[in-house]
């Protein structure tokens, strides 16, 4: 493989994950819900999903696993802060601390091991034949398709159906929504258990597709960059594809800086998605300050919903 | 039971209770903590072992108010900015870089006498906390950007910023891993011992702030402000309280007592710049605060629980207990002390199936216009 092709397949990677996991993030803000536990969520997918892959030899079925142990994981979060009200940032803030823990104590016995088969790629017909771009972009493994196709759903759900509507409604002022008739607490902690599975498919993704082998804490940070990548999209599905990719490829460059022994220290390389994130999220501050039209955040980010 | 309802209503008559329930989460949180242990290491009594890692023995509490030091102070930095309902997550960032800060001072200036360096040191280290959380203050305060995830991203900036310098600007000799060489020797704070226990400045300065922080939040005008604009920030509006030179005051605060978290590790503790020289003591900083309820009298004592929870883990490691069995309860404890403040704002009233929520309490402001039967039947269990 060529360094600009090494480059490619590394954004690509991280880009596709998280995309997966800030669209679930994404859903789950929309309606009221924040949390910042995604670290802890990608390492339950991952751990999980590798484990039930090297047991079975079927990656399907370990992608399906990471979402279950995703998505089960975090109702730990919608039972403490949806339905018991207690603080999202708190909750979250345990759900990392748990999720590292646990997946560190599941992962034991199969660290050195090998995954469990590939995932099957998908070529697009015609358009993988194209020389130097086809094999990039148009020969990945499924997930990555399906990552794409994901916020495009998003979107037309949010945005041109009644569910999407109601969804909206809950998250900027939850109390009206309930007036209308829609069992808020019932919304949210759906789209938290949506959020955990497509956390844990994140997950899952990266040990069972990019990785091939369980590590401890593999995750190395990507999951509090899915976190930003919310806030930089302006809680738009189809701008957080954008958002993804280029954090994933600022992150793909670290490595290929490392690789090639470039003359940049590799940490400062290394803050790039950090910085990058922050500097986009304050520049966004920056930019709406005073202009109208701001799409920020859901109004009720964060508030847990108390009916009186 | 099964059929019933469950429903969460605010506690009428404010947080008589608060106290009780962070201490029930607390102790089951330790309880079932131990008990999972236990199941670890099935050969040793946990008991005892816990028992002489946390106040069984000098070199156990000695271990103890070692993490209680940095801990108290970190738990203060995220308890003044709680005070306003405003989150600074970053305690862990600006800890690092108030170290940062105090290790460039102590190699800059190596000829200074040693208490003059020292008072440089801890200065600087707090500037550097300030600093670091001046951007996030300022986009939060004047722009409305959410300060949740800009002070978390700067975290990792700061880590990455502290094994870049202990690599390549102040590296020690002999060692592959990311660590400065020592400091001066003149710039440590030797700990006091009191009957084979000791006690490091960073836990005295933190007791002392929390003090301080306590009496001054009640007896000054700046606390008066700080605690109206976090009750009801529109009633501070209209008592003509300048929030936002508030907000970015007790932000500064906050980096600034983080930053001597740093410091103080240096001077009184560790005495060289590693990116182990916090083990997530700004985000266990969240855990103490919250078991505290924020109150700042409160925060040393729950700090030295934390602390024994800590050491305990790390004594277990030798019988057995992983480490991420030890952090798993570490971040059962948090989840239990969130549930448990929650506990102390609202309850949960069960009704039967059928019959409407009489059991509701009465509202202060009296039962509003088409609350009743019509909104029981949504909620679910």
């Amino acid at each position: 493989m060529t360094l600009f092709e090494l480059t490619l397949a590394l954004a690509i990677a991280s880009g596709t994950s998280i995309l997966l996991v800030g669209l679930g993030e994404m859903m789950a803000e929309k309606v009221g819900v924040l949390n910042i536990g995604l670290e802890g969520i990608m390492l339950m997918g991952a751990a999980g999903g590798f484990i039930v892959g090297v047991n079975t030899g079927n990656p399907v079925l370990a992608l399906l696993a990471a979402a279950a142990v995703g998505g089960g994981f975090n109702l730990i979060f919608g039972t403490s802060a949806v339905a018991l009200k207690a603080d999202q940032i708190i909750c979250g803030l345990a759900l990392v601390f748990m999720g590292i823990g646990m997946s560190g104590e599941w992962g034991k016995s199969y660290l050195g091991k090998i995954g469990s088969g590939t995932i099957s790629t998908w070529r697009v017909p015609g358009l993988s034949d194209i020389p130097v771009l086809g094999p990039i972009f148009f020969r990945q493994v499924w997930v990555v398709y399906l990552a794409l196709c994901l916020p495009f759903l998003a979107h037309f759900l949010l945005y041109h159906t009644r569910h999407g509507l109601n969804m909206r409604a809950i998250g900027d002022d939850p109390v009206a929504a309930d007036a209308a008739g829609i069992p808020v607490v019932r919304w949210q902690m759906f789209y938290v258990f949506v959020c955990g599975a497509l956390g844990g498919l994140g997950g899952g993704y990266l040990s069972l597709g990019v990785i091939q082998h369980w590590d401890y804490q593999l995750t190395a940070g990507l999951g509090w960059i899915a976190l930003a990548i919310v806030f930089v999209a302006g809680w738009r599905p189809i701008g957080l594809i954008f958002a993804a990719f280029l954090f994933g490829g600022l992150r793909a460059l670290t490595n290929v800086a490392q690789l090639e022994g470039w003359p940049i220290p590799a940490e400062f390389l290394a803050m790039l998605p950090y910085l990058g994130t922050f500097l986009v999220v304050v520049g966004r501050g920056v930019w709406y300050w005073r202009r109208p039209g701001r799409s920020i955040a859901p109004e009720a980010l964060g508030i847990p919903f108390i009916r009186n | 039971m099964v059929t019933g309802r469950v429903h969460v209503v605010r506690r009428v008559g404010g947080e008589a209770h608060a106290t009780v329930y962070r201490i029930v989460a607390l102790v089951l949180g330790l309880a079932i903590g131990t008990a999972i242990a236990q199941s670890y290491v099935q050969g040793t009594n946990v008991y005892n072992t816990i028992y002489e890692a946390t106040i069984g023995s000098a070199y156990g509490a000695t271990a103890v108010l070692a993490y209680a030091g940095p801990l108290t102070l970190t738990a203060l930095a995220f308890a003044v900015t709680y005070k306003l309902n405003l989150w600074n997550l970053g305690a862990e960032g600006q800890l690092f870089m108030g170290a940062w800060a105090a290790t460039g001072i102590a190699f800059t200036f190596p000829g200074l006498p040693g208490p003059l360096l020292i008072a440089l040191m801890i200065v600087a280290s707090a500037i550097a906390g300030a600093i670091w959380v001046l951007v996030p203050a300022l986009a939060r305060v004047y722009l409305g950007v959410t300060e949740v995830v800009t002070t978390l991203m700067l975290n990792f900036v700061a880590i990455l910023w502290i094994t870049y310098f202990a690599f390549n600007v102040w590296p020690a000799s002999g060692t592959p891993l990311a660590t400065t060489a020592d400091l001066p020797e003149r710039t440590n704070v030797p700990p006091v011992t009191i009957g084979g226990v000791t006690v490091e400045s960073g836990l005295v300065v933190g007791i002392g702030l929390a003090a301080a922080l306590a009496i001054g939040f009640r007896a000054t005008r700046f606390g008066y402000a700080v605690r109206v604009t976090g009750a009801s920030a529109r009633a501070a509006e209209y008592a003509g309280i300048p929030i936002r030179r508030l907000q970015m005051r007790i932000f500064l605060l906050s980096g600034a007592i983080a930053g001597i978290a740093g410091g103080f590790e240096l001077v009184g503790s560790i005495h060289r710049l590693s990116t182990d020289l916090s083990n997530n003591t700004g985000y266990n900083g969240i855990a103490v605060a919250v078991l505290a309820g924020s109150a700042f009298g409160v925060v040393p004592l729950m700090a030295i629980i934390f602390g024994g929870l800590l050491a305990s883990g790390s004594a277990l490691t030798v019988d057995g207990l992983s480490t991420d069995a030890s952090l798993f309860l570490t971040g059962f404890v948090l989840l239990l002390a969130a549930i448990g403040e929650s506990a102390s704002r609202f309850r949960l009233i069960l009704s039967p199936a059928g019959t409407a929520t009489a059991a509701e309490p009465a509202d202060p402001k009296g039962p509003g216009i088409g609350r009743g039967t019509t909104e029981t039947a949504k909620e679910p269990a």
